[in-house]
């Protein structure tokens, strides 16, 4: 009786795994196969990605994302930072209010808020292209960051930054020689969340994008309207693979236990 | 004696509720002083108000005469020895003591001819390279001792040091602090719950009730002529008698057991022997007094003859000059 109902429940879990991972399992599959009619499989073959090094509009897609993460998570990480320190430190009455409105990015649907930054980017006459979608990729890309360093500070608690200023230590040095390298771990996560996010981002790119600044999500996009090729294929199981290992990467520095983190400093 | 710190009518509220109620306090250059009372009575707190982490709502610290309530805590000449420690797990023991020295610019000849001394001091030279994680606690908190001692400070407050650490090494590091404080001249500013550390190590005890400092006075002092009800039950054991509107308290090792036929005149009350704990160097004997809702704890030493049994009657009697009598 416990058997068969641990049965039915590992085969419920595998079901739910299939439902969850074939479509990106087949569109991984077809991204090697040598036919350029997706429905039937001929053969394996390289030749996609190969074609896509070797495509000029593939290639600038590829360099505007790259940009584009790196800028906007690189001012996401200190913007966050910087939050999450003024949150822990000035536990006013309104500290929690202002926690809630930081998280609430997080929760509104993406197409409002690339809906709002169109609004506001067009009310302020700015031209789209580079400039929004970064300014843009903080904005959603930010919270993120603020959760993860909030968690990391919490878990550190207040007697180390204490200890710090009962030996001496001013709040900049505090902030500098123990704050900093112990929620270091915390900063570099929230800086691989944010580069990922930047990098995954469809929808409100497609509000905030110009016509110079082509991200690869709107390429792939751009590509599907005119019918799934393999290359679309190849170059989304890029996205996916370089996504999934940064995903890992982040997990693993925010797991890092506080009380042993010499070996990143 | 000179004053170093003096507390002017202090008070600390949170929110609404006072966690330390108005009082003032001197402590003398030098001396022991341990803050001692149950937990949750604003031990801690009252701690880091002398160190500047809270404001006292009301009333001012004085410091060597001068005030310090617009003196952030990192320029306060005093150290603090957090409870859990507080070391920093991404440094190594020489740099979580070197901290302070390097804070406060010393030069670097001077920081390792002082950080010598002091590893040597707290023998620590061995583990000068490990972190805090590959330590024992007893070895963590003498790293804490140390990161505090190697400034110098005018003040040393300590939050229930030893609280984490088993009884035997509690024990030592018991003695082994309070000759530090001696050979250094460091004024102690010690907070425990743990009444016979404190009644071990102090010059001078403050007996703290929800906030309220009951009495402060030396340890034999406190011991010998409490002056609150609550200070007579803290600090060791004792009998409360309720006698017409005041309270008598006598000490077990006070109370004298008789017969119930013999030494009539040094009677005062009557009971039955209700339970006895041997203890090894003395018996606890416990006397439920005769029509009265009480049972009385007595002290008996091996050698003095009288082997109570369970459900003996007994008379008990105690010197009057044996009896504190308290305020209700
Ligand atoms: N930051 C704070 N906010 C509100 N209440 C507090 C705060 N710190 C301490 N208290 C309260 O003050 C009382 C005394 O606490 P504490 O000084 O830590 O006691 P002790 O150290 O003697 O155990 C406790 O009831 C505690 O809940
Ligand atoms: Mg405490």
């Amino acid at each position: 009786m416990k058997t068969l109902r641990g049965n039915a429940l590992s085969g419920y879990s595998w079901l739910m795994l299939v439902f969850l991972y074939l479509p990106i399992l087949i569109l991984v599959l077809y991204s090697f196969n040598d036919s350029r009619i997706n429905a039937t499989w001929t053969g394996f073959t390289w030749k996609w990605y190969v074609s896509l090094f070797e495509n000029r509009q593939v290639m600038q897609a590829l360099m505007n994302s790259l940009t584009i993460g790196v800028i906007s998570s690189v001012i996401a990480t200190v913007l966050g930072t910087a939050a999450a320190l003024a949150v822990k430190h000035y536990s006013l009455r309104w500290s929690n209010i202002f926690n809630g409105l930081m998280y609430l990015p997080i929760v509104i649907p993406e197409i409002m808020m690339g809906l709002a930054m169109l609004v506001l980017f067009s009310q302020m006459q700015m031209e789209l292209g580079k400039v929004t979608l970064i300014l843009a990729h903080v904005t959603f890309s930010m919270p993120f960051v603020m959760v993860i360093i909030s968690g990391r500070l919490a878990d550190m608690g207040k007697d180390l930054e204490e200890a710090s200023q009962d030996l001496g230590a001013t709040p900049w040095e505090t902030l500098r020689y123990v704050t900093l390298p112990l929620i270091m771990p915390g900063i570099i996560a929230g800086f691989l969340m944010a580069f990922t996010l930047s990098l995954d981002d469809f929808i409100i790119s497609f509000f905030v994008a110009g016509p110079n600044s082509t991200t690869l999500p709107l390429y792939i996009y751009g590509l599907v309207k005119r019918g799934v090729s393999p290359e679309v294929n190849a170059l989304s199981t890029l996205l996916i693979v370089s996504t999934v290992l940064l995903v890992v990467v982040a997990e693993i520095f925010r797991r890092k236990d506080s009380k042993n983190n010499q070996s990143i400093l | 004696m000179k004053k170093i710190i003096h507390l002017d009518s202090i008070e600390k509220r949170f929110a609404d509720t006072v966690v330390v109620p108005s009082f003032s306090l001197s402590i003398e250059e030098g001396e022991f002083l341990t803050l001692l009372g149950p937990s949750g009575c604003g031990k801690t707190t009252l701690l880091r108000m002398i160190a500047g982490f809270e404001q006292p709502t009301t009333g001012e610290i004085f410091l060597d005469e001068k005030p310090l309530s617009h003196v952030p805590p990192y320029q306060r000449d005093m150290n603090m020895v957090f409870q859990q420690y507080a070391l920093f797990p991404h440094m190594t023991v020489e740099q979580n003591i070197l901290f302070g020295l390097k804070m406060k610019k010393v030069n670097a000849a001077e920081q390792q001819k002082r950080l010598e001394e002091v590893l040597q001091y707290v023998q620590l030279t061995e583990l000068r390279k490990r972190t805090p994680k590959q330590l024992s606690g007893g070895q963590q908190q003498r790293v804490a001792i140390a990161r505090a001692i190697i400034n110098n400070p005018r003040v040393l407050l300590l939050d229930e040091p030893l609280g984490a650490l088993d009884y035997q090494l509690r024990k030592s590091l018991q003695l082994e602090l309070k000759n530090l404080q001696k050979n250094l001249g460091i004024t102690f500013i010690y907070v425990t719950h743990d009444q016979e550390e404190a009644m071990a190590m102090s010059d001078r005890i403050a007996v703290m009730n929800k906030g309220r400092i009951e009495q402060i006075a030396s340890p034999a002092e406190i011991y010998n002529s409490p002056q609150t009800l609550f200070v007579a039950t803290f600090i060791g054991e004792n009998n409360i008698f309720q006698e017409n509107g005041t309270n008598a308290a006598v000490r077990p090792e006070k109370i004298k057991l008789y017969p119930v036929d013999s030494d009539k005149d040094k009677h005062k009350k009557l009971g039955t022997i209700a339970d006895a704990v041997f203890l090894g160097n003395l018996r606890k004997v416990f006397i439920r007094l005769e029509g009265q809702d009480m049972t009385v704890m007595a002290h008996q030493y091996a050698g003095d003859g009288l082997d109570w049994q369970v459900g003996d009657q007994v008379a008990i009697g105690w010197a009057q000059t044996d009896e504190v009598i308290l305020p209700c």
